[in-house]
């Protein structure tokens, strides 16, 4: 039983980053339906540019709000400049999911160009180790997981209550009814792409944080398991993002500990094959998806 | 290349008027050209040179997540021919490293490889070829019959069948050998074993497990491990309930680094100390360790093992000149030389011009034999260390025995040369001090036993 506990205990903190980088993936492909495989670059550029400001002296914490920042304006940018361009030219779902694999390779070799292939570290030691019944959690994992569910919460409440969160849904929904009840949809998508900047601002330097080492290459492993719980939770909705996030952590770490953890992503992988055979749609995907009609 | 695309872009969009007849001809030329190249791909052509540059292909990954690995190995090589070529080159040729990016891939390394055996004259000899890609580059350099001298640790290359091969680095079972064997003679008595799941790692596994076992040393996790993943709290935590008073951890060094940093975090600070591979330490492994794990754990806990070489001999002291006078930066210069196998790299060159030197033929059909001549202890054989040396005494019609960077060359039938290894520590300014040297005749009852 202990075993289980302190399994599930890092299960939930592995699995708090991937919801929060999960999250802004879906949002991405629910806004725009774009499979932005560059997000994984995102991420890594996240954890590069937090590295600059934490060697420049500034705290973890205040790295992070100004990393999200950074990559919520590089975000928009990106979608402005580059993914808008092509949906706007009429390219396929698949051709232009090839585009931005050939977008994170452009960032991921910029990335080495301007900062090389060694292994990085922020230095930061993680902090007084809490034990909480079998639960065994560091200072920065509970900081990441209680920032995690915060964020998470905000956003849901945010997608409930205020004009953008509405505009979300309703784009999200249908594009087209939403431009005709004179939702201005561009900058709702605009909009999207800046909250998922913010997210895989923090979901990069928290990564950074929990790794405590890191290469070019950080992005990329990761950018699977964020796939992953997108698909699990029902890719493009929110929710559904967080909660795939956590199983996957859950299952990663719980199978790590029972079996050969060089398998304990095979588990995960399982998991999603399992869950896409049982539900096509994913968790939440039905559920969204009546909400939406709802909504619009 | 590109401008040429461009000038044909240019002729396409002007609508030139095209005869038909000449294009039916260009048609016809192009057929026969294409059949005559056809014809000569169906038997690989030999390797070789007769006048000009020679080349020696340095065949590692130059991009992609082991590019450092291929940043390191191009200073040996660039020194190696430095050397060479100031001696007067190789029978009158000058010699030259020529990179052939193999990304680490063993797929992309079949489509480069034998695109530079294609379209590049001179190739000589090759070298590189490490672990992550040696399985699929070896057959294609021996079928061109090119001389590799290869530095991957594969066990599977320790008999082969493969005339051309040639490896100075020990296989990775004998480095696995190594670090079970520096576990001992540190004493310790119940130790957890980490490797990440990849070849060049898991290749060190059988021989940690055998050298613990032989030595009576429990082993309190042998595990195998998904590398560079963002948390192994689990892994971590099953570890620390079996109190091990040492670990041996064999990864890259992001994973290793984790591992420490959270192992740390579970266990109030308290990390037993570590052993592991010299071959991360050219990626910042020091100072990550330094940074999360303090002056102290770095400079007391942490062993580094790997093969050993005198860097005191005349060999070494030429090899560090030639590598700090290459274009590389100093820091890549340090790392090179503390990354000390990467000097059977800056031997194996030594070794091929010196046995092209023996043949009296660069053609490495021709000298392939004499790479064992050369290297070979015997009676009446003049023991050189520097190629300068080797050529004089060739000259003067003498036998040769290089003794290089590496120590003492003995290829067997396979033409495999294992060498010795030693522990390392690092001082807080990161100079790397000598520990334990453990040599082959230790290796080799792990080995065998």
């Amino acid at each position: 039983m202990s075993i289980f506990v302190s399994a599930v205990g890092f299960g939930v903190a592995s699995g708090a980053v991937i919801a929060l980088a999960s999250l802004g993936f879906t949002l991405q492909f629910g806004l725009t339906n774009t499979l932005n495989i560059a997000y994984g670059s995102f991420i890594t550029l996240a954890a590069f540019v937090g590295y600059g400001f934490v060697q420049f002296g500034l705290s973890p914490w205040t790295t992070m709000a100004i990393v999200a920042a950074i990559m919520g304006v590089l975000s928009v940018a990106y979608y402005g400049g580059f993914i808008r361009s092509l949906i706007r030219r009429s390219i396929g779902f698949g051709p232009l999911a090839i585009a931005t694999a050939a977008a994170l390779i452009f960032i991921e070799y910029t990335i080495v160009l301007v900062a090389g292939t060694t292994t990085r570290s922020y230095g930061l030691t993680s902090g007084t180790t809490y034990h909480l019944w079998d639960f065994v959690w560091t200072s920065t994992q509970v900081a990441i997981i209680v920032l995690a569910a915060a964020l998470v919460t905000m956003f849901q409440l945010g997608l409930r209550t205020t004009r953008l969160g509405r505009a979300l849904r309703a784009t999200a929904a249908n594009r087209t009814l939403a431009r005709a009840c004179g939702i201005r949809v561009e900058r709702v998508s605009v909009g999207a792409w800046m909250i998922s900047g913010l997210l895989c601002g923090v979901a990069g330097v928290a990564l950074a944080m929990t790794t405590q080492a890191f290469t070019y290459n950080l992005g990329l492993t990761f950018l699977i398991v964020i796939i992953a719980a997108a698909v699990v939770g029902g890719i493009g909705e929110p929710l559904g993002a967080v909660t795939g996030g956590l199983i996957i952590g859950l299952v990663t770490q719980v199978s790590a500990a029972y079996f050969n953890p060089a398998y304990s992503d095979v588990a995960a992988f399982v998991l999603l094959i399992a869950a896409l055979l049982l539900r096509p749609t994913g968790l939440f995907g039905g559920q969204a998806r009546r909400s939406n009609v709802a909504t619009a | 290349m590109h401008d040429a695309l461009q000038r044909g872009s240019e002729l396409g969009a002007r609508r030139w008027p095209v005869s038909h007849r000449p294009l039916r001809s260009s048609i016809t030329v192009a057929l026969a050209g294409g059949l005559a190249l056809l014809g000569c791909g169906l038997t690989a052509p030999a390797a070789g040179a007769s006048s000009g540059v020679l080349k020696i292909a340095a065949i590692a990954p130059l991009s992609g997540a082991t590019a450092t690995l291929g940043k390191i190995m191009e200073g040996p090589c660039a020194g190696a021919v430095t050397v060479v070529n100031k001696a007067g080159g190789v029978l009158g040729h000058k010699l030259v490293c020529y990179p052939v990016n193999d990304l680490g891939d063993p797929a992309d390394a079949v489509a480069n490889v034998s695109r530079a055996l294609a379209t590049t004259s001179n190739i000589v000899g090759a070298i590189g070829l490490t672990s992550a890609t040696a399985a699929t580059e070896v057959p294609i350099l021996n079928s061109a019959k090119v001389t590799m001298v290869s530095q991957n640790g594969l066990s599977e290359f320790t008999s082969h069948f493969y005339p051309y091969f040639w490896r100075m680095t020990p296989p990775d079972f004998d480095g696995g050998a190594a670090l079970g064997l520096v576990a001992v003679h540190q004493g310790f008595k119940k130790v957890a074993v980490l490797i990440q799941n990849s070849t060049a790692n898991t290749g060190t596994r059988p021989g940690i497990v055998n050298a613990l076992k032989q030595h009576h040393v429990k082993i309190a996790s042998n595990l195998v491990i998904p590398g560079d993943a963002s948390s192994y709290d689990s892994v971590i935590n099953g570890i620390r309930g079996a109190k091990p008073d040492g670990l041996i951890i064999s990864a890259d060094v992001q994973t290793t680094v984790t591992l420490l940093s959270e192992y740390k975090s579970l266990n109030s600070g308290q990390v037993p100390p570590v052993i592991v591979p010299t071959g991360i330490l050219g990626s910042s492994l020091d100072s990550a360790v330094k940074k999360l794990m303090g002056v102290k754990y770095m400079t007391h806990d942490l062993t580094l093992v790997g093969t050993y070489v005198d860097t005191s001999s005349p060999a070494f002291k030429q090899y560090e000149a030639a590598v700090k006078h290459t274009s590389i930066g100093a820091t890549e210069a340090s790392a090179i030389l503390a990354t000390q196998a990467i000097g059977t790299i800056y031997d194996g060159i030594i070794v091929m011009s010196l046995a092209m030197d023996a043949a009296h033929s660069t053609t490495p059909a021709v000298y392939n034999k004499y790479m064992a001549e050369v290297t070979k202890s015997r009676k009446g054989a003049v023991v050189v260390h520097t190629y300068a040396q080797g050529v004089k005494a060739l000259k003067q019609r003498r036998s040769i025995q290089y003794v290089g960077v590496t120590g003492p060359v003995a290829f067997d039938k396979f033409h495999n040369s294992s060498g010795e290894y030693a522990s390392f520590t690092l001082t807080a300014k990161d100079n790397v001090v000598t520990g334990k040297i453990i040599g082959p005749a230790t290796i080799s009852a792990i080995t065998k036993g």
